[in-house]
């Protein structure tokens, strides 16, 4: 068990910058998630807090023991990778018991324990076979098991469940929620999938560009978007983004529509945030602006109405129960409690 | 035309050209080995022998049951040497980057010599008087100054193996590169997070990874020794005494030197039936068959 | 410097005079008497042969006079040049498939009896033409005649010479040795003041470390093969081979690398000024010993008979004769070629006249003992005369070679492995007594 300190953490190569002077603390027995897209150095950040990548500037602290110089093999972490990382030519048990073997562990208290692992990840039928005779799935659970069979001070997990197929995917989550749950052991997540960020993290860690751009609860994350990056990337559909400007308290669109009124004071390039759930639907003639249906899609749990008003383009979730057709005029209005404006250039939020 | 004709139409050439270079060279070569074909006396095969070339290389000829015992000596060194420097070599330069990919480039040069042109200048190289292997040696390790090394027994073999290496290490090398290269980086980073060092890591995790392009090398390399010429005639001449001459240069002698063509072919089909064996066995070794679980 | 301008004067002299000579007897050519016995009226005007030859600076020779012979016959010549250590099985592919060409080939001396079969014999063309063995040393006669017939012109030919460091024994007062005995005794001070020994050479490579020790043998009074029986484990022999292994490993007078060293490498030793005596070829002396690389002078290396182990030395020959293929399709213009190329005048204007390569080789007893010759050469073929009047040739067996091999290999296990002479010259004999005896 530990929490993880990383403190001014830079990776160069070249000129290339893959984690720019981050600064990050890690709770003992937290549940953490590195989000963000392909590219944005959060794999590189937990690489090299495996020990798999050395940091070019900055310091990484194991409960405020300083594990730079420290090999992989000595940080006492534990590691699940995008694409396993099994040993093909071992057998499952093989797997399992290959940490505890190159440890030297005695080998009855090898067997008991990789009985163990093996049958926390539901996979003790499977111990004689080869990697290649498993599926996907019972990799995943193989890799797993490797990764639980000892106690690590840290597991790291790199994008663990992102060659499962969708319902796969759902579930192995829940069991990777239910198994952390029970070991309580420090935990670092790497995703670009914010489902998995929001269902998963105690705190959640966006990243973009090799820098950090907020960090908190998911919820937090998700309710109170520090900027445009992160409102754009947390949740799903995407937050409507409209660009535009404030004038006499309103929000004023490209087009020249006006559309809701903001409390912030006049001033020009703003962009307007609102999810689609904030998004309510009249019939024609309420809310607060006419607008025509673009598109209708039935997710079954929900309908999704994208919405045309001159230029401008937004997606609605409504009620399972809405009937539109298309080019059909609505009513549209935004729950005034759930808008968030950022500076067009800065990209920051504008707070009132 | 039938489906089937048509298929036999199609592998038709192959199965010639096949025939022409590879079965006729042999087949001729077995026919001869059980005549009596004396160069000097015929230019064609003679009496039909029965096994009397067989027996008497088996039971009536030590010299040839030595080359086979130096043959074999030189298998086990070439074979053993080869393969360890060139996956050092491998080990050294199997990363990305350019400048692997253009020293992977350079190193290869060696292959691309002729042996003839090679073993003339390490002979040249190895000379008391005039060569800058035997200056270097003698200046790192001043009490082997004065080894004469193609005049030792034991010496001119090692030389024989190091020379061969020279040459071969270097293209092994991008064999066992190549399968390096395609071992998954995330299986040996799993064994580094799971506590194993370099030392391991290569034992449990990469060598046995590398293992069936190993033994694809290693039965190449087996196979090329097995055919040992160039080097023998070159650098040793067979020597000291019969110590280098190995079965290829052994037959070669028997046929272009004691003119004795029938018995050169039956030396060289003992040679291929030898090949044939260590191959065989080399593979039941290194694949065995699999039980599918 | 003004005796070797006066030389040099000499050697132009002779060559004028060769080359007019020659101009004179193209002008004679029209009227219907060409030399060398070679047949007027151009009966073969527009032949070609081809003629197979190894790599060596006389055949170069041959192929740049060779104008004057196309001139005269109309038949064209094309060289066909192999390396020597490929010859061998140049010749016995071109056996095996019964090719007509080469039409003209040249082999060693010791092929002979396993290539007679697809050699001409000349006895009637040389008895027509008036040519006779009699202008060559018995050994390089004996060397290209098998069973009485003679089946080649001997066109390249060796006579073993020891070369020494005259400076150097002069230098220390020492005289040119003439036994074995003396050469050890010169020797050894030789190494102990200047740190030159003897470039021998015992590697088995080809065979060729047996051609030092068969003068020991045969001037120790041993024998090879007599009356079919293999004799050189004789006592004559082993105690040949352990001197000769002695002057390694107890008289310590060779220059170190012995073992492991051939010939080439021996006469470059001495051209590299590694090395104060050589025992070998004449050729080494041209293109080795006073090769384009040494810096030594050619007053600075002396030459004689090789040495002698008991009263008198013996020494060995060898030759490469010239032969006609017997599935040629134009024998007699082959026949004319051999005769011009084979002339005396041709091989003495080709150690004369060396443009810028050392041709060294002749075999003409008249060319040896010639004085322009001599002049030319420093006296080589004058000393090379006295060694071939003594000389010898292997035995003419079809499995020599073999057997020569078996010797080369016990004797280079005698000395790099300290293995006892009786015993390695016993398995040698043993397996060669088996060649000998195959029908």
């Amino acid at each position: 068990m530990a929490k993880v300190t990383l403190r001014n953490v830079s990776k160069r190569w070249g000129a290339f910058i893959g984690v720019d002077n981050q600064s990050l603390v890690v709770e003992d027995k937290e549940f953490f998630v590195l989000l963000g897209p392909s590219g944005c150095g959060k794999t590189t950040l937990m690489r090299m807090i495996s020990g798999l990548e050395m940091p070019t500037d900055g310091d990484i602290e194991f409960d405020g023991q300083r594990v730079n110089d420290e090999l992989a093999k000595d940080r006492d972490v534990a590691m699940v990778f995008q694409n396993y990382g099994l040993y093909p030519h071992m057998t499952v048990h093989g797997n399992i018991a290959y940490p505890l073997k190159v440890r030297g562990t005695p080998k009855g208290e090898i067997e008991s324990r990789v009985q163990e692992a093996a049958r926390q990840v539901e996979m003790l039928d499977f111990l004689d076979r080869k990697p290649r005779a498993l599926s996907g799935g019972q990799r995943q659970r193989v890799a797993l098991a490797r990764a639980i069979v000892r106690k690590p001070r840290v597991f790291l997990m790199d994008e663990p469940l992102s060659n499962l197929d969708a319902k796969l995917r759902v579930s192995m989550r829940a069991e990777l929620k239910h198994l952390s749950n029970a070991l309580k052991i420090t935990t670092i997540y790497v995703t670009h999938d914010q489902v998995e960020a929001m269902t998963l993290a105690d705190r959640v860690a966006v990243m973009k560009k090799g820098v950090i751009q907020q960090l908190g609860p998911p919820t937090e994350i998700f309710d109170d978007p520090a900027n445009l990056f992160v409102a754009g990337f947390i949740g799903s559909p995407a937050m409507n983004l409209i660009n535009g400007s404030v004038r006499n308290g309103r929000f004023i669109t490209m087009g020249g529509t006006s559309t809701v009124a903001v409390n912030t004071p006049d001033r020009e390039r703003v962009v307007l945030g609102v999810r689609a759930e904030d998004i309510l639907v009249h019939e024609e003639g309420g809310g607060d602006l006419n607008v025509s249906v673009y598109a209708y899609e039935n997710t079954g749990e929900n309908v999704m109405l994208t919405l045309q008003f001159g230029q401008q383009r937004v997606t609605a979730r409504t009620d399972r129960g809405l009937r539109k057709k298309q080019d059909e005029k609505v009513g549209l209005s935004f729950n005034p409690d759930r808008l968030y404006l950022f500076d067009a250039d800065t990209e920051e939020r504008i707070r009132t | 035309m039938t489906d089937r004709s048509f298929k036999y139409m199609f592998i038709a050439p192959a199965f010639l050209l096949v025939s022409a270079t590879v079965l006729y060279p042999l087949l001729y070569a077995i026919w001869t080995s059980f005549h009596e074909w004396r160069l000097s006396k015929s230019r064609a095969p003679t009496d039909f022998v029965w096994f009397e070339n067989y027996a008497r290389a088996f039971f009536d000829d030590p010299a040839f049951l030595q080359s086979v015992g130096v043959t074999f000596t030189f298998i086990i060194g070439s074979v053993v040497s080869a393969i360890l420097v060139a996956l050092l070599i491998a080990l050294l330069l199997s990363r990305q980057g350019k400048i692997y990919t253009v020293t992977r480039t350079i190193i290869v040069l060696p292959f691309a010599m002729s042996p003839a042109l090679q073993g003339t200048s390490f002979r040249f190289f190895l000379n008391q008087e005039f060569g800058v292997f035997d200056r270097l040696i003698g200046f790192i390790f001043p009490f082997a100054a004065e080894i004469d090394w193609l005049g030792d027994s034991t010496w001119a073999m090692i030389w024989l193996i190091l020379t061969d290496t020279w040459h071969w290490a270097p293209f092994l090398s991008l064999m066992l590169i190549g399968g390096l290269l395609s071992i998954p980086r995330d299986t040996i980073e799993a064994a580094s997070v799971d506590g194993a060092s370099a030392w391991m890591r290569f034992w449990t995790v990469v060598l046995p990874q590398l293992l069936p392009v190993l033994a694809i090398a290693c039965v190449l390399k087996t196979i090329f020794s097995f055919k040992m010429f160039e080097y023998v005639y070159l650098l040793t001449g067979g020597g000291p005494g019969t110590s280098t001459a190995t079965l290829t240069y052994y037959a070669y002698r028997q046929g272009f030197h004691a003119y004795d063509m029938g018995y050169a072919s039956a030396i060289a089909f003992v040679l291929a039936i030898l090949l044939i064996g260590v191959s065989v066995v080399y593979f039941r070794l290194l694949f065995p068959k699999e039980k599918e679980v | 410097m003004r005796r070797l301008h006066e030389k040099t004067g000499t050697i132009l002299r002779s060559t004028l005079l060769g080359t007019v000579a020659s101009v004179m007897t193209f002008g004679t050519a029209l009227a219907e008497d060409l030399p060398y016995g070679l047949k007027s009226g151009k009966p073969y005007d527009g032949t070609k042969i081809t003629y197979l030859a190894p790599v060596a600076t006389q055949y170069e020779g041959h192929s740049e006079r060779v104008a004057e012979f196309t001139d005269m016959t109309g038949i064209e010549v094309e060289f066909e040049f192999v390396p020597f250590k490929t010859l061998l099985e140049k010749i016995l592919s071109v056996k095996v498939a019964g090719d007509s060409d080469p039409d003209v080939i040249n082999y060693l001396d010791a092929w002979g009896p396993a290539l007679k079969d697809m050699l001409v014999p000349l006895d009637d063309q040389m008895d027509a033409d008036g040519i006779s063995m009699d202008r060559y040393f018995a050994a390089h006669a004996a060397g290209a005649t098998y069973d009485g017939e003679v089946y080649g012109m001997p066109l390249r030919g060796h006579a073993q010479l020891l070369f020494y460091r005259k400076d150097l024994l002069e230098k220390h007062g020492l005289d040119v040795p003439v036994t074995w005995d003396d050469l050890v005794n010169v020797a050894a001070v030789i190494k102990e003041k200047e740190g030159l020994g003897v470039a021998n050479y015992y590697s088995p490579k080809n065979g060729q470390n047996i051609f030092t020790w068969v003068n020991l043998l045969w001037s120790n009074g041993g024998e090879l093969i007599a009356d079919g029986k293999v004799v050189f484990n004789s006592p004559a022999g082993v105690e040949a081979l352990q001197y000769y292994a002695d002057l390694e490993n107890k008289f310590d007078v060779n220059t170190s690398g012995a073992k492991s060293r051939d010939p080439y490498e021996s006469s470059l030793s001495v051209g590299a000024g590694n090395s104060a005596f050589f025992m070998g070829w004449w050729w080494h002396y041209g293109s080795r010993i006073l090769g384009k690389n040494t810096t030594l002078q050619a007053d600075q290396i002396g030459f004689t008979g090789m040495p002698a182990y008991g009263d008198k030395g013996v020494t060995f020959a060898l030759s490469m004769p010239s032969g006609i293929n017997v599935e040629s399709d134009d024998k007699e213009a082959a026949w004319e070629f051999l005769k011009w190329v084979s002339n005396p005048d041709l091989e003495k204007r080709n150690v004369i006249e060396k443009a810028d390569r050392n041709v060294i080789v002749a075999l003409h007893k008249s060319n040896l003992t010639d004085e322009d010759v001599n002049e030319a050469n420093r006296g080589l073929h004058m000393a090379g005369a006295k060694s071939l009047a003594d000389s010898r040739i292997f035995p003419q067996l079809e499995s020599w070679p073999e057997i020569q091999q078996l010797i080369a290999n016990a004797i280079s296990d005698v000395v790099s492995n300290g293995t006892d002479p009786q015993e390695a010259l016993d398995t040698a004999a043993a397996a060669a007594q088996k060649l000998v005896d195959q029908k």
